[in-house]
């Protein structure tokens, strides 16, 4: 080969090198980067997260999960505008995950509708099998008055799932709210069956009952009422948000949730984790203490009390755990001078009014329990089991009248208390034997 | 079922609380000029008018929030000198160290306010919350109930401008956290008793986060709810009060109090009671004309929304916003829910009406407080205004109109919203257009209504947290004919609470209510306003006393205030 040729050879080589070079480093210097967080203030742990999810974006600047996941954990701690950048981006370049857009309009929609359906839209036809964002964009479009639209994402639902709870009583929301009251029982029965405790579908089956003067059912749905709550539907993707979440609560979350599952060792030793982690956290020591207890272990759950005191001295929480404990091992005067100090600082704190009775009449002073009870009974009316022993202790020292009328409040707001019923039948047996002499 | 986003007290969930509005300032911004047409209904006019308060918050907080500070301060419209033009009291919140007290002015003859709060006993400090108007001893002068985080105060009026604090003489006792109050006779004696609403039995200890340690104002969630309490007037000439919570039932079910209202809502001639109750369900206490309540908002529909869900109730605003003879409700809620409205439908039945209204489908909306039903153009439609601003800070962009509140206030501020009602249920959200009332970003509270200068104009006073009180003189052009409406139980010397008014104009018949404890911490003009668009005269007036009598009164010229004394009507029975 001539001369010629092979230097003109090398030098395309070196200019393809050259060329590939620089688009690489123009690829790589126009790449996104992750925004700048202020994470001062912030929990070390909460900042390392940061900190490894934007070296991870850094790295890989045109990957949509590495910009997903750290608009995620900004999410998750409470850095909204920063995440919505982030998410933003994660849409750019993974434009077919459903997340980015969800979580985007999970938080405009609460300062933008215009710009959050769209989002919500888009995230609701790209999540496939999982219905949690089209039911949620469902939802929004029935508080919206876009009732049309609504009524197609239940029913959308429902040809895939038809026992899907939360669209059934989304139907039957819109249905009553249509004036079709038949169709609108139907889908709530539905509902009310699938998920018993639910409280929604049985406001509005009673609702609908006294509507249609049906006395009988309407008062089965608001017994069925008073026993449900508010709980919240599955989804899969804001779960995930819950799991990125870090530091001293997101380790709280996690051992409360352990705890109700019934599993509390490891509960326990999250929280111990979570001492160890944040030692200047009373919460922590207060939730541990609390686990403590349960697991029989007062003398750790006591030195924890002690430790979050130190922490936080004021701590109505603190005090009157350490307070209930103290009272257990039978030590009523540090206990009673615990709800004292409590008192200095919230001086209508009904429950520490009540537990220093307690630990008065222990201490053989009945009057001043009688005064601690009557306090409490001052600032918390509703405060039955305060009423009861009231009465009690009224009765125990003859004083009936007022005894009568203490136990008579206790049982208008307990009427089932049968030891507050043969209680208050004593005194009156005994006022009326008194009268007649 | 799992924990949902819009429910754990976690970080994930507080984004979505601590949320603020930074486009839909700016969609604002663009539309504050987009119809600039249309005119001002309102003219801000508290410096001019020699209204000079200045809300005090208390110090600002570093580390632990103290709830009562977001919670805010009310105000009340008052004649306490009964010259025939309103005065105005207003509340502080710096606590009971502050030199911050709260204050009372006087209107005088040329319209200007003069602060006379000095030596006339209400210029007290505390971390002051509600205000309740209302003549307890039927003496002719209006006295002055005063809630507080802690405390309740009722003050005697004693005549010429002098109050006296007579809580501990009249019985009255409240340590809780009292919010709205009201005077109702619930038991139609002749003398006014009183409801003090609670909030939640709060631990000033707590420190509560959001978002990875960061701190901000407690929900209400992680406090016990308290009850609402009741008590009744002995009705002697010395004012006395016994409370009557128990008894009267309303212990059942206490609740996160924050709004109330007493009315009729079912129609039997007894005042019920509602109480809005943040993020639970509210309760609607209807009375059973025995001296007792039955809790009854799930079944008469006015617990929830239209999906079943309890929302942040803070505000109760009602009146006749179409020609169904029955009143309607609404609520404020927080930024991330919907505000909601609830007609009657039959009588003593509520149903979510919020979208059909045009008052789901907006741009925005904010954390509403305090908010009022009132025909400001007098065109014989309700119309509808209501304050807001956050309750959990917003970590995004400063809205620039709300600068002068400081870093700190700022990122709880929001804007005012003012819907035009068309007389037959709907509304028109007319807030871009309308930057006097609107286009100020603050901490709004208390929304109280009146006619300051009785020309049938309707005007405002707004209540900010850390701001100035902000008074709002109508400058609707060309408003409708008019009349405005007081209404005197003869026998009591008093205005007669609980009154339903009807009047008869142009072949409609309008219905309002003497009643000034709506809204949110206040009190308002206890007379009824009517708008009668173009009627020029009305045909007559009933009313329905508060004893179940009803008189009829002659018809007259529009554009009056007018005087009806019990008595001094025909009577008549409402035709079966």
């Amino acid at each position: 080969m001539p001369r010629r040729w092979r230097i003109g050879i090398c030098l395309i080589i070196v200019v393809l090198v050259l060329t590939a070079g620089a688009g690489y480093w123009w690829y790589r210097g126009s790449a996104p980067q992750p925004p700048v967080v202020d994470t001062s203030g912030r929990e070390p742990e909460v900042a390392a997260a940061i900190a490894a999810a934007q070296a991870k974006v850094r790295h890989q600047p045109r990957s949509g999960d590495a910009w997903g996941r750290l608009g995620m954990i900004l999410i998750a701690h409470a850095f909204e505008a920063a995440a919505d950048e982030c998410l933003a981006q994660a849409e750019r370049f993974a434009p077919e995950q459903p997340r980015w857009p969800y979580y985007r309009g999970l938080l405009k929609e609460t300062y933008d509708l215009q710009a959050a359906l769209p989002l919500l839209r888009r995230a609701a036809a790209l999540a496939g099998d999982n219905s949690a964002p089209r039911l949620h964009l469902a939802e929004l479009l029935v508080n919206q008055g876009h009732w049309d639209e609504a009524t197609a994402e239940f029913q959308r639902v429902l040809r895939h799932e038809p026992d899907n709870p939360r669209a059934h009583l989304g139907l039957g929301c819109l249905l009553y709210q249509q004036g079709d009251l038949d169709s609108a029982l139907k889908h709530l029965r539905q509902t009310a069956a699938a998920v018993p405790n639910l409280r929604a579908p049985h406001a509005l089956l009673a609702e609908i009952h006294k509507r249609r003067n049906e006395k009988s059912d309407e008062e089965r749905e608001l017994a069925l009422l008073e026993e449900s709550q508010d709980l919240d539907w599955p989804d899969p993707y804001t779960e995930e948000l819950s799991a990125v979440e870090v530091g001293v609560a997101a380790r709280l979350d996690r051992a409360d949730r352990l705890a109700r599952q019934g599993r509390t060792d490891e509960a326990l030793r999250v929280l111990m984790a979570a001492v160890q982690a944040a030692p200047n956290s009373y919460k922590a020591r207060v939730h541990l203490a609390r686990r403590l207890v349960q697991a029989g272990n007062l003398p750790e759950a006591e030195e924890q009390l002690h430790a979050a005191r130190r922490l936080e001295p004021d701590s109505f929480e603190v005090l009157a755990e350490l307070g209930v404990l103290l009272q257990k091992r039978g030590a009523y005067r540090e206990a009673a001078e615990c709800y004292q100090h409590v008192l200095d600082v919230q001086p209508a704190q009904a429950m520490a009014h009540f537990h220093l009775a307690n630990c008065r009449e222990q201490l053989g002073d009945r009057t001043g329990a009688i005064a601690s009870l009557r306090t409490a009974t001052r600032c918390k009316p509703e405060f039955a089991l305060a009423h009861k022993v009231l009465g009690r202790l009224l009765a125990d020292m003859h004083q009936d009248a007022e005894a009568e009328e203490q136990l008579q409040y206790a049982l208008r707001l307990q009427p089932e208390d049968t030891q507050t019923q043969q209680l208050l039948k004593r005194v009156s047996e005994r006022r009326s034997r008194t009268r007649s002499r | 079922m799992s924990t949902s986003f819009s429910r754990r007290p976690v970080p994930v969930v507080a984004l979505l609380i601590a949320l603020t509005l930074p486009s839909c300032r700016r969609a604002d911004n663009r539309e504050m000029t987009s119809e600039p047409d249309m005119p001002a209904w309102f003219e801000e006019v508290s410096q001019t008018k020699g209204l000079d308060f200045r809300h005090d918050a208390g110090p600002l907080p570093a580390g632990r929030y103290f709830l009562p500070q977001i919670i805010g301060s009310g105000a009340a419209l008052l004649d306490y000198d009964n010259d025939g033009r309103l005065d105005i009291y207003l509340v502080q919140n710096g606590g009971p160290q502050s030199n911050s007290r709260n204050r009372l002015y006087h209107q005088e003859r040329d319209g200007r306010f003069s602060d006379v709060s000095a030596g006339s006993g209400l210029d007290v400090a505390g971390h002051g919350m509600g205000v309740a108007v209302g003549d307890v001893d039927n003496d002719g002068l209006p006295d002055v109930l005063l809630t507080e985080y802690g405390g309740i105060r009722l003050f005697h009026n004693q005549g010429k401008g002098k109050f006296t604090d007579i809580t501990r003489a009249a019985g009255l006792d409240n340590p809780q956290w009292g919010t709205s109050t009201c005077f109702v006779d619930y038991d139609r004696d002749g003398w006014l008793d009183l409801v003090v609403v609670n909030y939640v039995e709060y631990d000033p200890t707590k420190v509560c986060s959001h978002g990875g340690g960061a701190p901000d104002f407690c929900h209400p969630r992680n406090f016990p709810g308290a009850v609402t309490r009741l008590y009744r007037n002995r009705g002697s000439a010395s004012p006395s009060f016994v409370d009557v919570t128990l008894k009267a039932g309303l212990g059942q079910a206490p609740g996160h109090g924050l709004g109330v209202l007493a009315a009729d809502f079912d129609g039997d001639g007894w005042p019920d009671l509602l109480v809005a109750n943040d993020a639970q369900p509210n309760h609607l206490w209807i009375n059973q004309r025995n001296g007792t309540f039955h809790e009854e908002a799930a079944q008469r529909g006015l617990a929830y929304n239209a999906l079943g869900q309890p929302q942040g109730n803070m505000g109760i605003a009602c009146g006749e916003i179409d020609d169904s003879g029955r009143f309607a409700v609404f609520i404020t809620h927080l930024t991330e829910e919907t505000n909601t409205l609830w007609k009657q439908e039959p009588r003593g039945l509520f149903r979510d009406s919020t979208a059909a209204a045009g008052l789901a489908a907006l741009h925005w909306h904010g954390t509403g407080f305090g908010t009022v039903f009132a025909d400001f153009d007098n065109d014989g439609a309700l119309d509808l205004a209501l304050v807001n601003g956050r309750v959990a800070r917003s970590p995004a962009p400063l809205d620039v109109s709300a600068q002068e509140l400081g870093s700190f206030w700022r990122r709880y501020a929001e804007r005012n919203q003012l819907f035009a009602g068309d007389g037959k249920g709907s509304f028109r959200d007319i807030s871009p257009q309308q930057p006097i009332l609107c286009g100020q970003a603050a901490v709004s509270r208390a929304l109280a209504v009146g006619d300051f200068d009785n020309d049938g104009g309707l005007d405002l006073l707004a209540t900010t947290v850390a701001g100035p009180a902000g008074l709002y003189h109508n400058v609707v052009p060309s408003r409708g004919h008019w009349l405005i409406v007081r209404a005197i139980d003869s026998s009591r010397k008093r205005d007669a609470y609980g009154a339903e008014i009807t009047v008869l104009a142009g072949g409609h018949r309008r219905r309002s209510w003497i009643n000034p404890g709506f809204s949110y911490l206040c009190s308002n003009d206890p007379r009824a306003h009517f708008g009668l668009g173009s009627a020029e005269a009305v045909e007559s007036i009933e009313v329905l006393w508060p004893d179940g009598v009803r008189e009829r009164f002659a018809g007259r010229k529009a554009d009056q205030i007018v005087v009806l004394r019990k008595g001094e009507g025909t009577p008549f029975s409402r035709k079966p």
